[in-house]
């Protein structure tokens, strides 16, 4: 479809006109939805997603608290990366895990917002990083019995768009889990390294084979679990693995000054997951 | 915003329906409302944008009312009506309404090749039909159209206005097997035969059930699963009245909210158990909440057509529908928003919903239960409920059933005593047990049954002896409750402007909580209203005033007596026929509407269906302390249901006979004319013709006097009768009679007439009766006598009020009372004040 202004306009009476009958707040500030065109998200609060940038670390894409870091040596790495080198080659995580984006991700995964994946998957391909370079798309894979209990792989529906928008490949199948893991979230950086070892697998492993992989993920925590995916997808043949998520959880002291001061603005208290 | 407006769009309608009584009042208030707005702007500046569009809607409102309604409405009523019998032939254009023996079709006649002819909607009832038939399909039949006509009774449903809103033009009914033709089939036809299946299912449903039920779970089986009431007992119905879960009898939102939360459910569930590839390959594009709700659209579509769509059942559905589309985006459900946008799709296909029961009592009871719950409401899933025991689980669930249904049945009392005269205040608790036992048995295993007899296309009903014995324990049950001791509690009906007030505090009380002492006096005016109505006192007694009511009770008779004393006297209830008791639909209504409770004198003057048809239906329902007859006995089932009326409520006959008083207090006294302890009278009762005219001649006539006041009532008395009284010379001159025997030719005796001299002759009788009452010759002797004439079937009830000390004697005619139209430009003025001086009359009638 063109995105003429006139076709625009006419979506936003649509939307207007739906949000009529069946009225819906902003996620973000509360304030009631009118034609703007991201669903839950009014475009004030939507537009307040900026990607991060700043100096960070070659590999996870760890942003550094000081811009000396990499000023002389622009591929520096961070200490984590060099002593224990990780499996997928580049990561890049796109977005800083803060409200709203914060919001829009539990709300697309925790309360069934799937129309939330479309403009999602958009802020990736808005943020993606010129190195990229992959000729399929693997997402992270939910185990069944979570998936049943979530109804759809969040990564999945980001991975299923973003090869829309990429004209990639996206498999879903070919990489597994096959032990049903604790939610990552509530647990230490130990227990879950223990956690995820043997915790992926790969069915007809040929199709994999010499194939340069995207891995797609959500949220970026430790990266462990997508250390554990690029593994078990090397081992079976991969040429290549690249990560690519559309967040990633920081320190307050990461988070640069400018998003303190709009996540201020926001005046919301992160709602509890 | 969208509940504010649909408010404000219901304002305007009612409004718009206004205009044409009161245009002044209407525009003065516009206007008032425009400049008290226009100030409240300036002043809070923030309120613009609201208001006006609010203001605007109103407007709208008004507007549309007098294009869709109105406009509608002007062109003038068919002629030719009163003709004989003529040929219509037409199609079937609303479900078919099926009851033992008979079945109502509603017919729009075919228009004329270019259609041209105007559209002419016809009430058809077929007594004994011999074929079934659908919607949709096209009939021809040779009937008598007959305008819409009803009893109108002060205080009374107005059953011909009622039958006009529905768009229903005429009505016409003919008998036996070849009184209609069938045409064609609505399955020819591509616009009609959706409806025609859903129809044809609802019949296959309804001959199973009648095959495997009896009643009077048969009956309940139709009202609850598809909607049909015409095999429900209509002491079954009074007794669900009586204890305030009449709405289960309505396919609603527990109906349709089950069949959508099964299937819902079902589909969900059931996806969620595919091999975990096709789920994930399906979850790629659908995920199966999705999906359920995608799913849910058809069968809950499907089975609000197939109870007939009804306004309450169209209510749900819309509700519903936007629930699912809700649930397909993910958002929180708005209980409001849908009910409002549901209000709207009703009222832009029909602005005249707003007059409709159903549409008051279905709007006003989800109003109840929105207001009450959280809102907006949270969706299920999230909100892990707390740990809990299953004991305090139950007591939680209990309290809040009975909250809600507190909330319901409060919410909607002034309603129910508008239209029903009744308080029924039993529904705080039959509700708590009656919901759940029919939304969670008796709804389920019937549809099932519906279905599976739908799908198989079986004889009989599956599941009926379970759904017998079920269906008869709800009944037994209901029974049980109905018989609780004051349980049936009648009252007058509210006054409107009481009814604004009661809602304008409860309003106070939910949203005046900023304000705590605006909330006190807004209970305490909820509980004083609540008081007042359900005290519904009595205002006449005052020792010197009396009032007499000829009740329009079609052909047949009934008279009311309030005496000074507060004394009350029934002379005859009408007639009752299986559908349609005057007892319940006239007599005693207006009883309730006068506050009275206990009759201490009912006569029946002699026992035919026209005169104490209705009686039997009275003693059930009233206190009588004297019954008095002329002791002829019949052999008909209404005289046996008489006697056992009688029987149950302990009351024994009293023999009237001329020269005596039936009671005699202060200046008012009520003696018996007729009958005279006459030998030769009771041996004339040779043959069935004779039989008829003998009762006729022994009906009892009773004087009323009060002070200078006399008023003769004389039943059914003919020439012979008359004639007798004339000779005896005890009659007097009297300022009313009650024209005997509906003015049949044979109660014609001119040397009575002379004799009593009346000044007003009131005429109890049926708009085209087969008898041909009254007769020309006996309008022409009163006329010539100088009598004043007034008729039940062209005035309505007829009433009189006096002062036995004065001489001045009121009259009026339910008819004349009533609003008129204001004729534009010739009388502006005039027309709309004497609309107001009948408004504020009606009002202090009810104290007098
Ligand atoms: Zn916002
Ligand atoms: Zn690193």
């Amino acid at each position: 479809m063109p995105h003429t202004e006139h076709s625009d306009r006419l979506l936003g009476w649509y939307r207007q006109a739906v949000r009529f009958i069946i009225p819906a707040d902003c996620i973000g500030c509360g304030l009631p939805l009118r034609d703007d065109p991201i669903p839950f998200f009014c475009r004030r609060c939507w537009n307040r997603i900026v990607p991060t940038t700043g100096p960070a670390c070659s590999r996870c894409d760890l942003p550094f608290a000081s811009p000396a870091a990499t000023s002389r040596t622009p591929d520096h790495q961070c200490q984590t990366c060099l002593e224990r080198p990780p499996a997928y080659e580049r990561a890049w995580t796109l977005y800083p895990y803060l409200p709203p984006l914060q919001d829009a991700i539990c709300s697309f995964k925790y309360r069934g917002k799937v129309a939330l994946a479309k403009p999602l998957a958009a802020l990736m391909a808005g943020a993606l990083p010129a190195g990229l370079d992959a000729d399929l798309i693997v997402p992270v894979p939910l185990h069944p019995a979570r998936l049943r209990a979530r109804e759809f792989n969040q990564s999945l529906l980001l991975a299923d768009h973003l090869g829309r928008l990429l004209s990639r490949p996206v498999s879903a199948t070919h990489l597994i889990r096959i032990l049903a893991t604790d939610p990552q979230t509530t647990l230490t950086r130990p227990e879950r390294l223990r956690n995820l070892r043997q915790a992926f697998g790969v069915r007809q492993p040929e199709a994999l084979a010499g194939r340069r992989i995207l891995l797609v993920d959500d949220v970026f925590t430790t990266g462990a679990t997508l250390n554990e995916c690029a593994k078990t997808l090397l081992k079976s043949g991969a040429a290549s693995v690249c990560a690519l998520t559309l967040a990633r959880t920081m320190g307050t002291h990461l988070v640069p000054d400018r998003l303190f001061a709009g996540q201020a603005a926001g005046s919301r208290p992160v709602p509890e997951v | 915003m969208l509940p504010s407006l649909t408010l404000a769009f219901t304002v305007g309608l009612t409004a718009g329906s206004l205009v044409p009584y009161y245009p002044l009042t209407v525009s003065f208030i516009l206007v008032l409302t425009a400049i008290g707005g226009t100030i409240l702007e300036v002043r809070h500046p923030g309120t613009r944008a609201r208001g006006a569009a609010a203001f605007g809607v109103v407007l709208i409102g008004i507007l549309y009312w007098a294009v869709a309604v109105e406009r509608a409405a002007g062109s003038p009523h068919v002629d030719g009506l009163q003709g004989g019998p003529e040929s219509l032939t037409g199609r079937i254009v609303a479900p078919v309404q099926q009851a033992p023996d008979r079945m109502v079709l509603l017919v729009e006649r075919d228009r004329g090749p270019a259609g041209r002819d105007r559209r002419l909607v016809v009430r058809l009832t077929w007594r004994v039909p011999e074929r079934l038939l659908f919607q949709g399909d096209r009939i021809r039949v040779r009937a008598k159209l007959r305008e819409p006509i009803g009893a109108l009774n002060p205080g009374g449903f107005d059953y011909a206005a009622y039958l006009d809103r529905q768009g229903i033009d005429a009505t016409a009914s003919v008998t036996g097997a070849d009184a209609v033709e069938f045409l064609e089939s609505g399955r020819e036809d591509i616009r009609w035969a959706l409806w025609n299946q859903f129809d044809r299912w609802r019949a296959a449903i309804r001959q199973a059930a009648i095959r495997s039920l009896s009643q009077p779970a048969l009956g309940l089986y139709l009202g609850v699963i598809i909607g049909e009431r015409g095999y429900l007992d209509q002491d079954l119905r009074d007794q669900f009245m009586v204890t305030g879960t009449v709405h289960l009898l309505s396919i609603s939102g527990s109906h349709l909210g089950l069949v959508a939360i099964l299937v819902f459910t079902a589909v969900r569930r059931g996806l969620l158990l595919l091999p975990e590839a096709w789920l994930l390959t399906l979850s790629r594009s659908i995920t199966p909440t999705r999906a359920a709700a995608v799913a849910t659209v058809l069968p809950v579509t499907s089975y609000a057509c197939l109870a007939g769509a009804e306004l309450a059942t169209v209510r749900s559905l819309v509700m519903l529908l936007i629930a699912l589309i809700t649930k397909w985006m993910g958002q929180e459900q708005r209980m409001f928003h849908a009910l409002a946008a549901a209000a709207m799709v009703i009222l832009l296909h029909d602005p005249q919903a707003i007059y409709d029961i159903s549409f008051q009592l279905s709007f006003l009871s989800v109003c109840a239960i929105a207001w009450w719950l959280a809102w907006p409401v949270a969706p299920q899933e999230e909100a892990p409920p707390p740990e809990r025991s299953l004991m305090r689980k139950g007591v939680q669930w209990g309290r809040d059933a009975i909250v809600m249904s507190a909330a319901v049945t409060l919410v909607t009392i002034p309603l129910v005593a508008f239209y029903f005269n009744q308080l029924p205040w039993l529904g705080l608790f039959a509700n708590v047990v009656a919901v759940p036992a029919m939304g969670a048995v008796l709804v389920p295993c019937g549809l099932v049954a519906a279905l599976w007899q739908s799908a198989a296309g079986a004889e009989n009903l599956p599941l009926a002896g379970l759904l017998q014995w079920s269906l008869d324990r709800f009944v037994e049950g209901l029974s049980h409750l109905a018989g609780v001791p004051g349980g049936e509690w009648h009252v007058a009906a509210p006054s409107a402007v009481a009814m604004l007030m009661f809602y304008g505090c409860l309003a106070m009380v939910r949203f005046g909580s900023a304000q705590a002492r605006f909330r006190w006096p807004a209970v305490a005016g909820v509980a004083l209203l609540l008081a007042w109505w359900t005290w519904s006192p009595r205002f006449l007694p005052d020792g010197d005033r009396f009032r007499v009511t000829f009740l329009d009770v079609s052909q047949g008779d009934s008279a009311v007596l309030e005496l000074p004393d507060g004394q009350v006297v029934l002379i005859d209830g009408g007639t009752a026929y299986e559908r349609f008791d005057m007892g319940r639909g006239v007599v005693g209504p207006y009883l309730w509407n006068r506050g009275i409770r206990n009759i201490d004198h009912v006569i029946a003057t002699h026992p035919q269906l026209d005169h104490v048809g209705g009686l039997a239906w009275v003693l059930r329902h009233f206190a009588v302390r004297h019954f008095w007859g002329t002791g002829d006995r019949r052999e008909e089932p209404f005289f046996q249901k008489l006697q056992q009326a009688l029987a149950a409520r302990g009351v024994t006959e009293e023999r009237a006979r001329a020269g005596e008083d039936i009671l005699s207090s202060g200046n008012c006294r009520l003696q018996v004319l007729n009958p005279a302890d006459n030998p030769a009278l009771r041996q004339a009762a040779v043959g069935r013709r004779m039989e008829g005219h003998a009762l006729n001649n022994r009906s009892i006539v009773t004087e009323l006097r009060c002070g200078v006041h006399g008023i003769l009532f004389t039943a059914d008395v003919e020439q012979e009768t008359l004639g007798r009284m004339t000779q005896a010379g005890q009659l007097k001159q009297v300022d009313v009679v009650k024209v005997p025997h509906h003015g049949a030719a044979s109660s014609l005796q001119r040397d009575w007439l002379k004799a009593v001299r009346p000044r007003h002759a009131v005429i109890s009788v049926g708009r085209h009766n087969p008898y041909g009452h009254p007769a020309a010759p006996v309008l022409d002797a009163y006329t010539t006598q100088g009598v004043s004439i007034h008729r039940t079937d062209r005035d309505g009830g007829i009433w009189l009020t006096g002062v036995s000390s004065e001489a001045a004697l009121r009259l009026h005619g339910t008819r004349d009372e009533m609003a008129q139209k204001v004729v534009p430009y010739s009388c502006w003025w005039t027309c709309e004040l004497s609309n107001w001086r009948k408004v504020v009359h009606q009002w202090l009638d009810r104290y007098y």
